[in-house]
């Protein structure tokens, strides 16, 4: 079924395979009954989410977006607000994890990552405020990291970039809480049981897994349950942090 | 003190000498180091090397824009061709941005990041190599923003927050190589040029010491450098005693 029974949506961006925070957030909102759109760089991956939540008897539109792109991020959200349905839900969820020795950083590095987290977060965060304003309710979410609050060596661009994105997305609670925009921030602290993982990082995240054995990573549906559960808040308490970690996890 | 230091101490973002820049540049030249005074405006930098020289220190300004990498090489180059090594070297660069976050566009988010952050990087990508060999100690100027993205301060948030997390993955790395890479909170008003130009009234309604003295900021940041290597700080905060936090 891919009727019109939605009564209202979300925006996904960041999404890649289904088995990722933008894949299993896309695929719980849709099975909670919102219209949802799917944006992601590759065409090819957010169709094959599209056809699971049709599949699944729910609503989806794909839309390929570089969420660093200004125009690109505005047509996502013209596409949005064409739909004539209340933006209930964004998620904001890129930003490539890639490590590098600091002496042998070069700024285009670094310029790449504040590019995907900070940028695209601002973007989409500006685009989304724009519709739900007027709206006077809405929650954006924005996934974090352990590099969001700790820069470790490696990572350095990436957590500086985290960080940043971070800090924004608490000065948007504190401008629009009180205009009934909830703007949460969540810290994903451990290695995700994803495609990512199993795919393109075989090697160190692939051995991480490996060594923590059952439950060691974290599951991208139950990170999107509790994506959901900060969405579901009432408004006389609201989270604007949240960590979320495997049980076996140090830190 | 010694008459012509080989010891250099690196001083980026310096600009009235009324600033937090300028204090730390007289406060290194008094300890007997060479300060190299870099900020964008030449007369400004001019005066704050006049007034170390007054006082019998030695200090050279190199105008620079510290977004640019190539800007912020040559100073080292000019350190080391000058026959000095930097045993100090102190990110000072900053603007505050106070905008709503709806009146901010992309150009204001990067233009906030190379200012706040991106400079940071160049400084430290320079530096790091320069001080490898002897050893030394690489500073961060921080704010309240570093640490908590206050409503109407997100495009500096973003950048002063990316720029504390850099700082901390820099001393991880480096402080083992004999970097000592620290990273100071400045939370609260800085008795300096930039509040006594745009916020005139704001010093006498903070009251007496409700304002951070730039001289005590510059003692700490010799306090820090002073640190034996078996104990080391990454992270300092400073507030004036009456600061509501």
């Amino acid at each position: 079924m891919t009727g019109d029974t939605a009564k209202s949506c979300a925006v996904i961006v960041g999404v890649g395979a289904r088995e990722g925070i933008g894949g299993a957030m896309s695929v719980l909102a849709a099975s909670k009954g919102l219209h949802v759109f799917v944006a992601g760089r590759t065409a090819a991956r957010i169709n094959r989410i599209v056809e699971e939540i049709h599949q699944n008897g729910g609503e989806a539109t794909a839309i390929a977006t570089d969420s660093t792109d200004e125009q690109a991020v505005k047509a996502l959200f013209e596409k949005v607000a064409a739909s004539g349905l209340p933006l209930e839900l964004v998620v904001y969820n890129t930003g490539g994890n890639y490590p590098s020795r600091f002496l042998n950083t070069s700024e285009v590095f670094v310029e790449g990552h504040w590019r995907r987290c900070v940028l695209g977060g601002f973007l989409t965060g500006q685009a989304a405020l724009k519709i739900m304003l007027p709206q006077g309710r809405g929650s954006i979410i924005y996934t974090g990291a352990t590099a969001s609050v700790r820069g470790r060596p490696l990572f350095g661009a990436f957590a500086s970039a985290k960080a940043g994105l971070r800090a924004m997305a608490q000065s948007m609670a504190r401008e629009f809480g009180p205009q009934g925009i909830h703007v949460a921030h969540v810290i994903i602290d451990g290695t995700i049981e994803g495609e990512v993982v199993r795919k393109f990082m075989r090697g160190l995240g692939w051995l991480v897994l490996r060594k923590k054995g059952k439950d060691g990573g974290l599951l991208p549906d139950q990170i999107a349950r509790n994506y959901w559960a900060i969405h579901a808040q009432p408004r006389s308490a609201w989270t604007q942090e949240l960590d979320l970690r495997p049980f076996k996890e140090v830190f | 003190m010694t008459t012509h230091p080989t010891t250099a101490a690196v001083i980026f973002g310096v600009g009235a000498p009324e600033g937090i820049g300028a204090a730390v540049a007289r406060k290194l030249s008094a300890e007997g180091m060479h300060a190299y005074v870099v900020g964008c405006h030449a007369d400004k930098l001019q005066a704050v090397t006049d007034q170390i020289q007054a006082d019998g220190g030695q200090a050279t300004a190199v105008a620079a824009d510290c977004t640019q990498q190539q800007e912020v090489a040559a100073v080292f180059a000019k350190v080391s061709s000058d026959g000095r090594t930097a045993r100090f070297v102190l990110h000072n660069v900053g603007t505050n941005v106070r905008a709503g976050f709806m009146d901010l566009t992309p150009d204001l988010m990067e233009a906030a990041w190379r200012t706040n952050c991106l400079s940071g990087f160049h400084v430290a990508k320079q530096a790091i190599p320069h001080m490898l060999p002897q050893g030394g100690s690489l500073f961060f100027t921080g704010a309240t923003a570093s640490m908590r993205g206050g409503n109407g301060f997100a495009a500096f948030a973003a950048g002063k927050a990316g720029l504390r997390i850099y700082a901390q993955a820099l001393a991880r790395e480096f402080g083992p190589k004999g970097i000592h890479v620290a990273h100071v909170i400045v939370d609260g008003v800085v008795n300096g040029d930039r509040i006594r130009r745009f916020i005139p009234g704001l010093l006498d309604q903070l009251g007496e010491d409700g304002s951070l003295s730039p001289e005590a900021i510059a003692d700490n940041y010799w306090q820090l450098h002073q640190q034996h290597r078996t104990t080391w700080t990454h992270e300092m905060d400073l507030r004036p005693c009456k600061e509501n936090w």
